[in-house]
């Protein structure tokens, strides 16, 4: 028994003992983990967590619901063949829907990015001077590259909302964020001190800190293009009621400095049909770079004909859109008279654009031809092979070539780029002939010297811009220029807004065409109306988009919503 | 000190004591034994049955209380005296102590102990709520889960089926009383023998008990896991007894209730082109198709009519079910083993080729020990170990997939068989789908499960420390294993194109053996060690429990997790009438910031038996009454919300999405900062009030019991509300709350009238729940919060939607079109279309015309009834078992899928059209432009409320005379049945209100029958 009391004895012990280290039973503190210091005080964590800060860009042109739907559909060169959700929001007018529906919308989703790429670019910009100095972190850079970035998710905000909240440093979970907007001016100014900064600190793809590894980073060029661009849209319209001509005059100097700038840096591209393929361009001023893309997703469930292997052929141009291109020949519109338009063979002789951009009935494609005919033979109806009354096919009989390179096809499983274009050189052009017809009274050399560069490139080779044009008439060719040039780029949708034109072009009749294969091979064409679901709405009010109506709702009344959205 | 050391020498404390003990035993002897029985007042009883087990030795007590026994020295004894306590004794412990006798109370003979955590307690004597179900009244059926033979049995406890109903699944959930979170972290925790365990597994014929804690006197003592209830299983024991050796054998069929009946290739090619004609797309199938569809001459190669539900299910599938025990002990060693066989057959037909057979079968293997060793007069060990093996058959091509393939593809989609013998296939549909393929030559997966069950509990009496106190060490061990094998194999359809030749799909490759898959390692291991106080001071009880706890769980990939705490209870008894129990936990989690990772549970209660005070005596009808009532305070710390573990701290991510530089396309990784963390987060602090009573009736032939509950819930988490411009989020902050009320009942009649015994028995729980605070946005307008609605809402397609439009009805005319407001969710609204009401009266529908509403899954009430009743050899039981309140969402099913292989399927023979539009039930047709009528809204709600005659059972039982000849003590034959009957306001709509994903999107939830028989010896 004596005996037994003792392991008693010991028992109790390892009881207290089992009590007394309570403490470090549950100290689980994960050692793998990193934190606030280990990030900045390394320089490899710190140059990544910079890096991290480009992901927040809007980098893509297909992005709404993942790859489901792009501005073109919601503005007046495309519709949505299978009605898709976040795109049919836009187009009815719905955009609080749209701000809450599926991911990467353009309202609710960039709002929340941008934000959170501008609180990555305030947090590094405070941290930089922590951060060891070491050569796989260049300071100087990163602190331009945080001042681009956050310029850029600025004027992204601003393009869409008009004014926002301005976030310039680091704030806690405990601060008080529930801010007020500031003015749209405020804004534009706020953003060009950091695209100045930006200009000021970036180097360019020739200096020490960039080279061929880091092609893709915002450079010198880059921040002026951004500049060039916000400018444009400060001066534009909607932004400047009162038509303050000083505002163009800035618009049209930036250009005019990068266009100077660009002497032996930047240049147009020979080829225009690739301009969105290629790895490296003259034109390219910055790029999201991006490895080859994969058939799924994007391409088979978005861009390509059921017939090549797609699944879902939704990406589908206006006629509207089509109506556009001029005539080679002669630089003139189909519906202009003596354009040398013949509406049964509506595809021969128009701009060398319309072939790079639009594939239609009959366009050659990866040896074959697109087929978006029917035909009626009795009671049976036949439809090539492009075509046929599923949604799964095209609603207007085209297809967007920009969005489909030959390649992808059903069989191979080819890859290829598709770039995603922040800047490139044709658009400065048409930002400064913009800006310079605006800021003039009447068109002087230089916008027709920047305008006829771009007709002139060699593969597409367009007759000059006629000369003797007033400045209305020039306004309206420099306009029509921006479309052609810049279609399908993630441009139209905002132009129309900041052009306040969204009434008359996108609320107007939607187009298709009805292709029928006669019986002697040859086809009729007639241009229809499209269905309701492909008819759009567009008042003036839609030229800003709402704030995000649960951010209104978490504010207290501190934010106010845009004119005409109030609920 | 590392836990790891303690462990090992904890367990080797237990092995050596053990073995000292053993060692210190005594060879038997004969010995004569000379003693006297007194009652507690010292007053000798006379005629006391005194026997030996396993003998038939037996003396009565003279009047003097005096008897003279002889016997070996490792039998029991056994004194037996009607109105006391059987009292069982080890023949050397009768020392010349007088024997004392307690007389019974009545709720305190051997039958009536309540397992409460740690301790057992007469039911008299628990004032907290506790509702048990004895593990042999539970039915005997072949059912690879024990959920289903549960539900309705036990007030306050809803069971109900939340997932796949598949051999080797049967998925559910367990509520207890009610829901106070709307949060994701309500289950409550099952204990097997005190510690956590999976239970659904177990046979019913290892259980002892059940018993269901629900209030803070038996929950508090699990500090800050306890909240959401328990469920306290207690295994089976041997007796020192006889040894006795049972065997059951059954066999049963299975058929599925409800199944989709799919429609024919006419119906469906016609529906489909209705569809598109409203969608303003010309129809696909051509009218000769359409003819050549009807007229059953024309080429089934070309114009294929399929039926996938007769061909590849089939309507009865068989179980078995083997079960063998042994139990029996003396005074030194008590035992009882169980083994058991189950088998489930799948319903798959034409899922065998000559290599496997890939039909769906689960097989479990049960066993389990438990061992009782009375090692000398103030040492007792228990050493149960339990193991399961579980072989889950089932086509590698997934459950899931095999379903779908089979339940929505429509009849035309392609002939199984092409003309040329092989598998038959279409772009059209999922073309990687013929289920003729998938079964037959599609591979096959087995699941293999292994669990190893130990515990090892000591309990050393200190009487020479203090008269009372006892020592206590509990240590568990559980293992589980998963590993995944089979063949695979893979298969080419085809499908004959105009032109004659074949398109292909997928590459045929012959079936070779799978990779072995490691699934699952899971490792638990419990310690609960302290001490016992249990003492009568004359009229005075009083019982002092305490118990260190520490815990780790282990899985493999992750971080062990940990927990522990102290739980104290101290219960004090006056007269036996009126009692008191203080309970106490100081429970930590690993959840918490360091400093604020520890909280005090504590919690009261008390119960008084009126009955037994002088002005209740003359009260005849009222054979006993007790009211009780408890308070307290438990805890949650099961953040499942959170998106990750420790989210006190906010962390950085170095394997976030990287951004590439150069064309070289090989970026880096980026280190991204993740939510930010919340350094106050905090458990949920969950009070329970619970006020109820127990009485008994006419003669002790009613057994009543009624209780009022009452929770509520703090620091619920809920998302924070900062806005975005923060360009962060907080994980979550401890913010909102909840609550609910309601009252649970139970009854129970025992009548007996000569040889016929009836026994007739009902519960029904009440409950009603209420957001009391969450986190919403400021301005939301006011129908469109979820603060002052009931928690939790309607489960649709695996979430949960309490936000929808109200319809009105389906648009029938132009005109009714033309002066409602504008429904703005499709391109066009036509009639046949869906019609909603304005809800905010701004002439439009849109998103702000959804609303809040209280709909439910989970039910306000839910109830079980039934009886039993025997006549000389025969037996028959019922149960039903049903809800209340409750709310199912049939949008998914009716709409879902797409055109080709989801929603023109049975339901669209019911659509709106011109012709039918006085008895549509849904809206009409479209292949496009759908969004109005797939908005979540109540036209797409049905009460889920029913009426299930849950299971039956009718049994014979030989007569002894028979059964004599053979050695046997019983031998019955039963049959029984589970999902019989079911009342239901579905209507016509071929759906399972407690599960309408069954038969539909999921497996079928199956009817069962068997015929049984037990043996006894």
């Amino acid at each position: 028994m004596v005996i037994y009391k003792r392991y008693i004895i010991a028992f109790i012990a390892i009881l207290l003992v089992q009590v007394s280290c309570k403490k470090d039973f549950l100290n689980r503190t994960p050692g793998i983990e990193l934190d606030d210091a280990r990030v900045f005080g390394d320089p490899v964590q710190a140059a990544r967590y910079a890096d991290n800060a480009y992901n927040y860009l809007i980098n893509d042109y297909v992005r709404f619901n993942a790859y489901r739907g792009s501005t073109s559909q919601a503005s007046d060169e495309a519709v949505s063949g299978n009605s898709e959700r976040t795109v049919t929001t836009l187009n009815r007018g719905l955009y609080h829907d749209h701000s809450t529906s599926a991911s990467l919308n353009d309202i609710g989703d960039v709002w929340e990015r941008a934000y959170q790429g501008i609180a990555i670019t305030n947090k590094m910009l405070d941290k930089i001077a922590a951060v060891p100095q070491a050569p796989i972190f260049p300071a100087r850079r990163i602190e331009g590259e945080m001042h681009f970035i956050r310029g850029f998710l600025y004027f992204e905000l601003t393009k869409r909302f008009g004014g926002v909240p301005i976030i310039d440093k680091v704030y806690g979970v405990n601060d008080d964020v529930n801010l007020p907007r500031n003015s749209y001016e405020e804004c534009v100014s706020f953003m060009l001190a950091d695209i100045n900064k930006a200009i000021e600190l970036l180097g360019n793809d020739e200096d020490a800190e960039y080279g061929p590894s880091n092609y893709g980073r915002a450079t010198k060029g880059a921040a002026m293009a951004l500049k060039t661009r916000a400018l444009l849209y400060a001066a534009s319209p909607l932004n400047n009621p009162q038509n303050d001509k000083t505002k163009w005059k800035d618009a049209a100097d930036a250009a005019k400095a990068l266009i100077d700038f660009a002497q032996g840096r930047y240049s147009l591209q020979d080829e225009y049909s690739n301009l969105l393929n290629v790895p490296e361009s003259p034109e390219y001023i910055m790029i999201k770079i991006r490895g080859n893309r994969a058939i799924s997703g994007m391409f088979q469930d978005f861009a390509m004909s059921p017939a090549s292997g797609g699944q879902q052929g939704q990406m589908n141009p206006t006629q509207n859109h089509v109506d556009m291109y001029e005539m080679k020949a002669t630089g003139k519109l189909p519906e202009e008279s003596g354009s040398g338009y013949d509406p049964q063979k509506p595809y021969l002789g128009r701009d060398p654009r319309f072939y790079a951009n639009i594939l239609y009935n009959s366009a050659p494609w990866q040896g074959k031809q697109i087929e978006t005919w029917s035909q009626t033979v009795g009671s049976n109806i036949f439809y090539g092979k492009d075509f046929g009354n599923e949604i799964k096919y095209t609603a207007t009989r085209y297809y967007c070539r920009k969005y489909w390179p030959e390649v992808y096809q059903a069989t191979g499983g080819s890859t290829t780029l598709l770039n995603y274009v922040f800047f490139r050189y044709a658009e400065v052009l048409l930002n400064y002939a913009e800006a310079q017809n605006e800021y003039l009274d009447a068109p002087d050399a230089t916008v027709y010297s920047a305008l006829n560069e771009i007709r002139k490139r060699p593969s597409v080779l367009m007759p000059d811009i006629p000369a003797g044009l007033n400045k209305e008439q020039m306004r309206k060719a420099i306009r029509h220029e921006r479309a052609i040039e810049l279609a399908f780029e993630d441009h139209r949708w905002y132009d129309i807004m900041r052009w306040k034109i969204g009434p008359e072009v996108v609320a107007a009749p939607m187009y298709g065409m009805d292709v029928v294969k006669n019986t002697n091979g040859t086809f009729t064409y007639t241009k229809v109306l499209l269905g309701p679901n492909f008819q759009k709405v567009y008042d003036s009010h839609q030229d800003r988009y709402p704030i995000p109506r649960n951010e209104l709702y978490k504010s207290k009344g501190v934010l106010v919503q845009n004119p005409g959205w109030e609920n | 000190m590392k836990f790891n050391n303690i462990r090992y020498i904890v367990f080797l404390s237990f092995l050596f004591i053990t073995w000292l003990g053993a060692s210190a035993q005594k060879p038997d002897e004969q010995i004569t034994i000379d003693g006297k029985v007194l009652d507690k007042n010292r007053v000798p009883v006379p005629g006391v049955n005194i026997s030996v087990q396993e003998s038939r030795k037996s003396v009565n007590t003279a009047a003097d209380g005096s008897f003279s026994l002889r016997c070996s020295s490792s039998d029991m004894i056994i004194f037996q005296m009607p109105g006391y306590a059987t009292l069982r004794k080890a023949a050397l412990e009768l020392d010349s102590a007088a024997v004392i006798l307690t007389p019974t109370l009545l709720y305190a003979g051997d039958k009536d102990n309540v397992y409460i955590p740690f301790g057992v307690r007469k039911k008299r004597e628990v004032s907290a709520t506790i509702s048990t179900l004895d593990g042999d009244k539970l039915p005997q059926l072949p059912s690879s889960s024990l959920n289903t033979v549960l539900a309705g049995r036990l007030p306050g406890l809803f069971i109900y089926q939340n997932g796949s109903q598949q051999p080797g699944y049967d998925v559910s959930s367990f509520l207890i009383r009610g829901r106070s979170s709307y949060n994701n972290n309500q289950e409550a925790v099952v204990l097997v023998d005190g510690v956590q365990r999976a239970f659904e597994s177990m046979d019913p014929n290892e259980i002892e008990s059940i018993s269901v804690l629900k209030d803070a006197a038996s929950l508090s003592w699990y500090g800050m896991y306890g909240a959401n209830g328990i469920v306290y299983v207690k295994t089976k024991r041997g007796t020192a007894s006889g040894t006795k050796v049972t065997l059951d054998a059954q066999g049963g069929i299975q058929t599925p209730m409800r199944i989709v009946s799919p429609l024919d290739s006419y119906t469906f090619a016609s529906l489909y082109n209705e569809a598109q004609q409203n969608s303003g797309i010309s129809p696909l199938y051509s009218p000769e198709t359409l003819q050549a569809y009807q007229d059953p001459s024309s080429d089934s190669y070309l114009y294929p009519n399929n039926n996938f539900i007769n061909s590849f299910t089939k309507d009865i599938t068989p179980v078995q079910r083997y079960i063998g025990t042994i139990s029996g002990g003396n005074a030194f060693i008590r035992y009882y083993t169980m083994l058991s066989f189950l088998n489930q057959g799948g319903f798959y037909k034409g899922a065998d080729n000559p290599l496997y057979d890939a039909n769906t079968n689960f097989k479990r293997y049960n066993l389990r020990t438990n061992i009782d060793l009375h090692v000398n007069k103030s040492l007792d060990v228990s050493l149960d170990v339990g193991g399961r093996i579980t072989n889950l058959r089932f086509p590698r091509a997934g459950t899931a997939n095999i379903l779908d393939a089979i339940y929505n593809t429509p009849a035309n989609a392609f002939p199984v068989l092409n003309r040329d013998g092989s598998y038959g296939g279409t772009s059209l549909f999922n073309s990687n789908d013929n289920p003729l393929a998938m079964l037959q030559a599609g591979g096959v997966s087995t699941d293999v499960g292994r669990n190893l069950l130990a515990t090892i509990d000591v309990k050393q009496k200190l009487n020479s420390i203090l008269e009372g106190l006892s020592l206590n060490a509990l240590y568990s061990y559980d293992v589980r294993g998963l590993f995944r094998y089979g063949f695979t194999q893979s298969y080419e359809l085809r499908e004959l194109t105009s032109g004659g030749t074949y398109n292909t799909y997928g590459t045929a490759a012959i079936a070779t053996y799978a990779s072995n898959e490691f699934r699952e390692n899971f490792r638990n291991n419990e310690l609960w060690i302290g001490f016992d106080y249990d003492r009568t001071f004359g009229d005075h009880g009083v019982n002092f429990s305490t118990r260190f706890n520490s815990r780790v769980a282990t899985t493999f990939l992750a971080l062990d997790e940990k927990r522990q705490g102290i739980s104290n209870r101290l219960t004090y008894n006056y007269k036996q009438r009126y009692f008191a129990d203080l309970i106490g936990s100081y429970y930590g989690s690993e959840n918490f910031m360091p400093g604020k990772r520890y909280g005090f549970f504590p919690a009261f209660s008390a119960g008084w038996i009126l009955s037994e005070e002088q002005f209740l005596k003359n009260a005849h009808f009222l054979d006993y009454l007790k009211i009780r009532g408890s308070y307290g305070l438990m805890g949650n710390d099961a953040l499942t919300t959170l998106s990750r573990r420790f989210s006190f701290n906010t962390t950085w991510n170095r394997g976030g999405t990287g951004y590439n530089f150069g064309t070289s396309f090989a970026g880096a990784n980026g280190s991204t900062e993740r939510t930010l963390g919340n350094p106050d987060l905090t458990w949920e602090k969950v009070t329970k009030a619970s006020l109820g009573f127990d009485s008994r009736l006419m003669k002790q032939a009613v057994t009543l019991s009624a209780d009022y509950f009452y929770e509520n819930r703090k620091d619920l988490l809920t998302a924070s509300l900062l806005p975005n411009i923060l360009g962060q989020s907080l994980v979550a902050v401890n913010e909102g709350e909840g609550e609910y009320r309601g009252f649970e009942t139970d009854i129970n009649i025992n009548k007996k009238i000569g040889a016929f015994n009836l026994n007739l028995f009902g519960n029904y729980t009440y409950t009603k729940s209420k957001i009391v605070a969450i986190n919403e946005s400021a301005g939301l307008p006011a129908y469109q919060k979820r603060a002052g609605q009931a928690i939790s809402s309607v489960l649709q397609s695996g979430s949960y939607i309490s936000s929808f439009l109200k319809a009105d009805g389906i648009f029938q005319t132009q005109e009714e079109i033309d002066n409602a407001p504008v429904q703005r969710f499709s391109g066009t609204v036509k009639p046949g279309d869906i019609r909603y009401k304005d809800i905010n009266n701004d002439n439009v529908i849109d998103n702000l015309d959804f609303v809040n509403t209280d709909y439910n899954f989970v039910p306000k009430s839910f109830y079980g009834f039934g009886a039993s009743a025997s006549y000389k050899s025969f037996d028959i039981a019922f149960l039903f078992q049903g809800t209340g309140g409750r709310t199912i969402s049939i949008k998914d099913l009716i709409n879902s899928g797409t055109n080709n292989t989801g929603y023109i399927n049975q339901f669209s023979v019911n659509r709106w059209t011109p012709e039918t539009a006085a008895t549509a039930e849904y809206p009409r047709l479209l292949t496009a432009d759908r969004s109005n009528n797939t908005q979540n809204s109540d036209f797409w709600l049905r009460s889920g409320d029913y009426l299930r005659l849950k299971n039956a059972e009718i049994g014979y039982s030989l007569p002894s005379s028979v059964i004599s000849k053979f050695r046997m003590s019983s031998c019955r034959f039963f049959l029984s049945g589970l999902n019989l009957l079911t009342f239901d306001s579905l209507g016509d709509l071929p759906l399972d209100p407690e599960l309408p994903e069954a038969g539909y999107v999921t497996y079928p939830y199956m009817r069962t029958w068997s015929l049984g028989v037990n043996v006894k010896f």
